[in-house]
This record gives structure tokens, C-alpha cells and sequence, in this order.
């Protein structure tokens, strides 16, 4: 109360209490319709009050079904180009905030400070089990505000100090007590869940929840979060030059299946400079765009963002396909973003021996041979592209501001250069999905660039990569981090610890030779005989024990 | 050879009097896109004519049949049977058609690429008498597991597209009802060639199936895992006795905790006990085995003298066919 002498009549002190649950429980039974819980140990802001009020009143209209809110919490999905899995807007002695500046969707917020939405959740029905103790109650009111249906979020607008003296040990005991265990299993399906304190591991016993109340946390949590909010729109986006019909078609036929499973429908376009292009290919517009360039790929995707009215492009080459299991999902991370936020995901590389060529296509073989992750983005600023370019959902405004320089000069890296460009230029945090997306065909048919044999296509095309650093805004510092960082590959870090044992084994040799004159010199021979006798003098002075 | 093959796939086009049955299990959640989708996909896989016969487990409904084209009739079958495992649901519906006549059976998330099933029949046709499973390939996650260039004889077949010998179905009275779900695939497959059937592989029959392959989520254990684990003790039981529960508590042994393998075992209908065959004591005495040992120990070709009968590791029943 004393630190927060100007709303000390607002704060309502409880003392005694040998159970958090239960002080949850009673606020959220009992209270207003948003009541606010805190640690002892916060310091609050002195316009605290306003701007939960004002951020209140804002999650009201952008996040309707928000359950409870706090400053500290694991995202629905990594978000950042760290790829931070817990994202935090308060500063205690174990560090500062993550630097998001926005409103996040999570799996479970931390208790330090929770906002209360007690008019939603008594309307759902929120009730805590009857646990005591003063550990993972936070964990345990994220859990049953989604399986109300309600959400959870992080905002910076409760942005305080958090001047904790928790003890991990504690938390790390509360979570693999029996009873917690129980309530994990049966509440459930996952195997492990993260907290804001780390990752509390569920003993399943080889059992396989099939009740129906039991959810996937991750899941239900997006879910939850996109209730209410406007869907952005999505424009799936084929480039093809009409040579391989058969894949094209493969292609579409996978983006019909994904709006049949989620029961959406989702535009589907190709594009493509070739002149004597078919106005229509499996039931979907054909876009020509007139291209004077030889290469017209990437002049493809800058008209496609102008023409586009959609809020997100997804690019999706004629040989590569969408997978269908998580679109509907894809559709919901869209929904809880922002709409100038880059959206990635992994894609699945396959490496295909297919039969026939043209219209008629036989399947060969086909064996998955990498993931490519999406929590791998940062490290394609250290020069080296880590996320194919259909993994990636694109702003379509940021997209309309790819420098005209370099859509002109670069055709290979198109991706590459699309993907740095949006990531560094767009103010919010990169959304990444740690699901499949597309896969991606690999193929020793000669038809693609990707495995031909010289790189001088390749070569010439970063060359040309300059306007990219003068444009794109915050590119320069997110390389400087990078290149400071350890997000290097192995093999990277093995040609820098090269490079550094190269520079002082010359360094020692330089030194070397620089003695060898010195002791050559005659000004140095000419000292000889008075070095002698010193030497001399000095043994016999420590013979003589001086 | 060439010959031989054009003159079946004449044959096949002209053979329109017995129609293909086609066996889908479906849930709510699919039947939209069963209709949609996978359907229409069948109908293009072929020249024959088609009878698709359907068991939505979700609902109960009232039995119907309509034509969805001039060369597919579609039957709905009436049981209300969410307990019921995927074996269980093929033979009740194999019973309820009561004929013998080569069938397929599919995944209800699968679509049929072109001529799909015309190739399963010819290659049915191509291996001979005694060709009791024909397995089509799955894209984009193939299975990884070997078949033979030339005579396509594979260890065992993926239940997800298959073309099934009703004659074979039937002697063996179908899928075995133990598994719920997962392995009464191999089991099959093992029976056939227990009993001098054969097992075929067809890569020129594909259909699309959007698993999750390998890449499925750590952090949520799938019902496949579950079963694959049971599942796999019943099975070494099954078909090697006392041998195969050893076995098969050794390689779970190596994998996970004791109590957990203890569970498996119980969830499997084995009990753990001094009695019985595995005790830590006797799992403590494999651990000590060399592989040289293990190999003479657990000698399965020995024990059922069928070559394509094999137990390379943890549900692993045959050699890959390509290294990733």
C-alpha cells in the first residue's frame, strides 16, 4: 500500500490466505466484472489504473473473448525471431520484458498480475479445483479459462516490477506432486506443456486421453483467441509457367482438399508471364501478367502484391503443395496476428522420382528428407536462406514496398530476399507456426533450378541484394545481432574459429620475426657481454639468498 | 510380358459385369469430404463399375444405397460403433456384403489418383494365383519399407489403400478383432503368407494421404503411438509365443521406463509377474545379451520359416527401401 499511495483506496489487501486457487476462485465468483490480482511484491506504475482501463476497453473490441489477461506468458506459437517460446512485459531479478509491443495470445500466463474478465468467466462457468498452496495456480486459471472457451492473453499495458523471490525448487516439486499429475492427465492430451518457469512434463502411463473434455492446449488456446476477431483474407498464390501441368494440377487439387477440410474457401490464383496461358486451370483464374524480364519470378510477386486485395499472400510454386491437416489452424494464426505481421511455418522438403512428364503425371517415389523449421528464420540473416519461400505468409502491404531495384535485378533468392525484406521491415513480431505447411518437391528431373549444377545464377542474384540493406528498415541490426550471435552453423562456426586461430598463429609469427631482428641487430649484440654479467650477478645473489 | 499386360488391362476394361466393392469407414467429420472429394476420385480410378459401401461409426443411420454415377452405387450401412476398431468395422462390413469378389479397402482421408485401382487389380492379376493383398502407394508420405523390383512382394501391406482377395478375406475370417487400431494390418499381411498367400506392393497405384508422417508433434501423443505399443506386444505373442513377449519386453525395455513397460503389458492382457516370462530379472539377463546372442535367441525365421515374416526392432517388420 505504501508504494502505491495513489491508488491505495483501489487495493484491496488479502492476508492469510493458504490458497491461491481459492483467492481466485472468490475474486472471480464475488468480484466486479474485471478484477485485478497481484503479488505482494509488484511495483506498479503510477498510471496503472488508467492504462489497464484503457487496455480493458481496447481487448473488449480487438479480443472479445478475453478471458485473462497478465504481463508474462508462453504464446499460442513462438513468436520473434528469436523464436521465444515465453514472452514477458515486466522486469524482475531475473531479467527485462522480450521487447514485443503488442497484445499476444497465450497457452498460460504467469500469476503475478492477472486481470480478471469475472463477468466472462462466471458467464462460462470458471471454476478452479480445490488445490492449496501458492504454486501453479496461474497455470491452472489459464487451463480452465480455455476450457471455457475463453482466452488468454499478454499485454505490455501490465507492464510492472516484479520483485520475485519465487523459488524454482518450489514449482519444480508442485508440478510432479500425484495430484497435479492426475489433474494434468485428465484435463489434457498433450504429453508436455511450457510454463513461464519451464516445461512441466505429463506422466501419461502409455494412456490415451479420449474423453471428451480433455484439449490440446496449444490448439484450444489459439482457438479460443480468434473468437470474435475478424479473419483476415488469404490469397494462395500458384507462380507456373504452364510446363509441368501435371504437378499444377497436384498442386491445386491439394489447395481444394485444404478448404474442404477446413471448410473454408480460400482464393486460389496462379500467376504466370507466359502469353499463351489458359484463362482458367482447374477452376481458378489464371493471372497473366505482361513481364518484359527473361526470368519473370519475382516480377510475379510484386505485381501479384499490387493487384491483390488480400491481406496475406501465400506463394506456393506449381510443384509443391499445401498440406490440408493444418489449415484450418493456418486460418486462426492469421486471425489472432496483426495485419502487417510475416506469418511462417515449416514446409516439408521431398525428394520425388516422379513418372511421365506434362499432362499426364505418374507418381514415383517420394521419401520426406528434411523439415524445414520455421524457428530457424533468424538464422537466414547470416547469409544463408533457412526457410523456403512457401513456408511463409506475406503482409500483402509490406509486400507492395519490395524495393523496384531489387525485384528487377534479383531472380533467383527471390524468396530469400522477400522473406529478410518483410521480416525486417514490418514493426511487429513474426508469428511462427511449428507445423508443416507445404511440402516441397525435390526432384533430379533437370526441371529445377534448385539442384542444377552451377551457382552462377545464384552467385549474380545476392550480388544484387543492396538495395535490400539500404530499404528494408531494421535489417542492419538484426544482421549486426546475428552476426554477433552463435546463430551460426556448424560449419560456420568451425571457418570462424579457423579464421581466428589463422589470425593469431600470424600474429605469434609476426611477433616471432620481430624478435629475431631485434636479436640480430647490432645494437642489441653489442649488449651482449653487459647481459652476461648480469645474468651472472643474478645467480649468485640467489645462491646467496638475496 | 508386354503382351501379357496389355491383353489384362483389356480384359479389365471389358469386364464390367462384377463390380468393385469399395469398403470406407468414415466419422462426421469426413463424410463431407468422402462425397466430395474421394468419391469422385474412385470413379476415375477405374473402368469397372464401382459399389462403395460406407459405415459413418458417428451416427446411427438408416440403411441406404443411391447411385452417385451411372458406375457407382453407393451403400450406407447402419451401426452405431464407436468402441468398435478399424478391423472390426472392414469385417462387419464384409460380412454385411456377403461376396467374395476381390474388394479394396481406403481410408476415408485418402483420394485415389487416376487408374489407381485398375492397376491394383492388374497387378493382382500379373502375380498369380494365391495374391491375397495388394497395396497401393501413399503420397505424399510413401512408406519407406522394401518390396521387390520385380515380383512387388512386399512383408507386409499398409492398411490405408488396399485391394483384398475375398476368398483369402474370408478363410481367415478377416482382420483380427484384437487390435483396435494399428498393426491388424501387418497381422494380416502375416497370415497371408503363413498360409502360402502372397503380399504385393503397386507403386503405379497411388492415392494422396495427407498423414502427418513422420514429423506429427512431440508434445501430443497419438493414439497411434498408444496402440503401436500395445499392439505390438499382441502381436509378437501372436504369432512367437512366449519368444516373441521376450522380445518384445526387451526392445520396450530399451525404450522406456519399467513401469510403463509394465502397463503396456497389463493394457496388452500379459501380467508381470515371477511366473510369467518377463521380470526384471530376466530383462536384466537380454540386457547382458550380445547381439550375437539375441539374434540366435530370437531367431523368427527359424521359428515361422517364412522369410517375409520378420522383426527387425520396434514395430519395424521390414527393411527400408531407401535411406533418408
Amino acid at each position: 500500500m505504501s508504494r502505491h499511495k495513489s491508488i491505495a483506496g483501489n487495493i484491496n489487501v488479502i492476508s492469510g490466505a493458504r490458497s491461491l486457487f481459492a483467492v481466485i476462485s472468490d475474486l472471480v465468483s464475488d468480484g466486479d466484472d474485471v478484477e485485478i490480482f497481484c503479488h505482494d511484491d509488484v511495483f506498479l506504475p503510477s498510471d496503472f489504473l488508467e492504462s489497464v482501463s484503457t487496455w480493458v476497453v481496447e481487448a473488449e473490441r480487438s479480443w472479445p473473448s478475453w478471458g485473462i489477461a497478465g504481463n508474462a506468458g508462453v504464446p499460442v506459437f513462438p513468436m520473434g525471431l528469436g523464436a521465444h517460446e515465453v514472452i514477458r512485459f515486466l522486469a524482475d531479478p531475473h531479467g527485462g520484458p522480450t521487447g514485443c509491443q503488442e497484445t499476444v495470445p497465450c497457452q498460460s500466463i504467469d500469476g503475478n498480475l492477472v486481470v480478471l474478465n469475472c463477468k466472462a468467466l462466471r458467464s462460462k462457468g470458471f471454476s478452479l479445483p480445490n488445490f492449496s498452496g501458492f504454486h501453479l495456480y496461474d497455470l491452472v486459471a489459464s487451463l480452465e479459462t480455455l476450457r471455457c472457451g475463453l482466452a488468454v492473453l499478454a499485454s505490455p499495458a501490465l507492464f510492472c516490477y516484479h520483485d520475485s523471490k519465487g523459488s524454482q525448487i518450489g514449482f519444480e516439486k508442485a508440478w510432479r506432486s500425484s495430484g497435479f499429475q492426475e489433474y494434468l492427465r485428465d484435463q489434457l492430451l498433450n504429453s508436455e506443456v511450457m510454463t513461464v518457469n519451464g516445461p512441466v512434463k505429463i506422466d501419461r502411463r502409455g494412456v490415451y486421453n479420449d474423453s471428451m473434455e480433455a484439449f490440446d492446449l496449444p490448439v484450444t488456446a489459439l482457438l479460443n483467441a480468434g473468437k470474435g476477431r475478424p479473419q483476415p483474407t488469404l490469397e494462395i498464390v500458384t507462380r507456373t509457367t504452364f510446363q509441368r501441368l501435371g504437378l499444377l494440377e497436384r498442386n491445386c487439387l491439394s489447395v481444394d482438399i485444404a478448404n474442404e477440410v477446413a471448410r473454408v474457401v480460400v482464393n486460389h490464383t496462379i500467376v504466370t508471364g507466359y502469353r499463351a496461358a489458359p484463362e482458367e486451370f482447374c477452376g481458378r483464374k489464371v493471372v497473366v501478367f505482361e513481364t518484359e524480364q527473361l526470368d519473370d519470378r519475382y516480377e510475379l510477386v510484386l505485381q501479384t502484391a499490387r493487384r491483390s486485395r488480400a491481406d496475406f499472400l501465400w506463394f506456393v510454386d506449381d510443384d509443391d503443395w499445401v498440406f490440408p491437416n493444418r489449415f484450418e489452424m493456418v486460418l486462426s494464426a492469421l486471425a489472432v496476428s496483426t495485419e502487417d505481421a510475416l506469418v511462417c511455418g515449416g514446409a516439408a522438403q521431398f525428394d520425388e522420382n516422379l513418372i511421365g512428364h506434362g499432362d499426364e503425371l505418374e507418381f514415383g517415389e517420394s521419401s520426406p528428407i528434411r523439415m524445414f523449421e520455421s524457428t530457424d528464420l533468424l538464422k537466414s540473416f547470416s547469409g544463408h536462406n533457412y526457410l523456403p519461400f512457401s513456408a511463409c505468409l506475406f503482409p500483402t502491404k509490406v509486400l507492395r514496398d519490395l524495393p523496384e531495384d531489387l525485384v528487377s535485378r534479383v531472380t533467383y533468392y527471390e524468396d530469400f530476399a522477400t522473406t529478410l525484406f518483410v521480416a525486417s521491415s514490418t514493426r511487429c513480431w513474426t508469428r511462427l507456426l511449428p507445423w508443416a505447411l507445404t511440402g516441397i518437391s525435390v526432384r533430379s528431373d533437370g526441371t529445377q533450378s534448385v539442384s542444377s549444377d552451377s551457382r552462377d545464377e545464384w552467385n549474380r542474384s545476392m550480388a544484387e541484394f543492396r538495395p535490400l540493406f539500404l530499404e528494408a528498415r531494421s535489417i542492419g541490426q538484426i544482421a549486426d545481432v546475428v552476426s554477433a550471435s552463435t546463430f551460426r552453423s556448424p560449419k560456420e562456426r568451425l571457418l570462424r574459429d579457423d579464421f581466428v586461430i589463422n589470425h593469431l598463429v600470424s600474429q605469434r609469427d609476426e611477433a616471432i620475426e620481430k624478435l629475431e631482428e631485434l636479436a640480430g641487430h647490432w645494437t642489441w649484440r653489442v649488449t651482449r657481454p653487459f647481459r652476461i654479467f648480469r645474468g651472472v650477478r643474478r645467480l649468485l645473489r640467489q645462491k646467496a639468498g638475496f | 510380358m508386354k503382351d501379357l499386360v496389355v491383353q489384362e488391362r483389356t480384359r479389365l476394361q471389358e469386364d464390367h459385369s462384377c463390380p468393385i466393392p469399395v469398403q470406407i469407414v468414415v466419422n462426421a467429420l469426413l463424410r463431407d469430404f468422402v462425397f466430395k472429394r474421394l468419391i469422385p476420385s474412385l470413379l476415375a480410378s477405374t473402368d469397372r463399375n464401382l459399389e462403395v459401401h460406407l459405415l459413418d461409426y458417428s451416427a446411427t443411420k438408416a440403411e441406404t444405397s443411391f447411385s452417385a454415377s451411372s458406375t457407382c452405387r453407393v451403400f450406407e450401412h447402419a451401426r452405431r460403433t464407436e468402441t468398435a476398431g478399424y478391423g472390426e468395422n472392414h469385417n462387419f462390413l464384409f460380412e454385411k456384403r456377403g461376396t467374395t469378389s476381390p474388394f479394396i479397402i481406403l481410408n476415408p482421408d485418402t483420394i485415389v489418383a487416376k487408374n489407381a485401382i485398375d492397376n491394383l487389380l492388374l497387378r493382382k492379376t500379373l502375380g498369380g494365383s494365391q495374391v491375397a493383398i495388394v497395396e497401393g502407394r501413399q503420397w505424399p508420405y510413401e512408406h519407406p519399407k522394401e518390396y521387390d523390383s520385380v515380383t512387388h512382394e512386399t512383408p507386409w501391406a499398409t492398411g490405408a489403400f488396399l485391394l483384398l482377395d475375398g476368398v483369402f478375406f474370408e478363410t481367415v475370417r478377416g482382420f483380427d478383432e484384437r487390435y483396435f487400431m494399428y498393426h491388424e494390418d501387418v497381422d494380416l499381411s502375416w497370415t497371408a503368407w503363413q498360409r502360402g498367400w502372397k503380399v504385393l506392393y503397386e507403386p503405379l497405384a497411388s492415392c494422396f494421404h495427407f498423414s502427418e508422417g513422420p514429423y506429427h508433434r512431440t508434445d501430443l501423443p497419438s493414439l497411434e503411438e498408444i496402440q503401436g505399443k500395445v499392439n505390438f506386444i499382441k502381436l509378437l505373442e501372436k504369432f512367437f509365443g512366449l519368444s516373441g513377449l521376450e522380445y518384445a519386453h526387451y526392445v520396450l525395455l530399451d525404450m522406456f521406463e519399467y513401469e510403463e513397460v509394465e502397463f503396456l503389458f497389463k493394457k496388452a492382457g500379459f501380467k508381470l509377474n515371477e511366473q510369467s516370462i518377463v521380470s526384471p530379472e530376466l530383462a536384466f539377463r537380454l540386457s547382458a545379451c550380445t547381439d550375437k546372442t539375441l539374434n540366435k535367441k530370437f531367431n523368427f525365421l527359424e521359428m515361422t520359416r517364412v522369410p517375409q515374416i520378420k522383426v527387425l526392432g520396434y514395430n519395424r517388420f521390414h527393411d527400408l527401401r531407401f535411406e533418408n
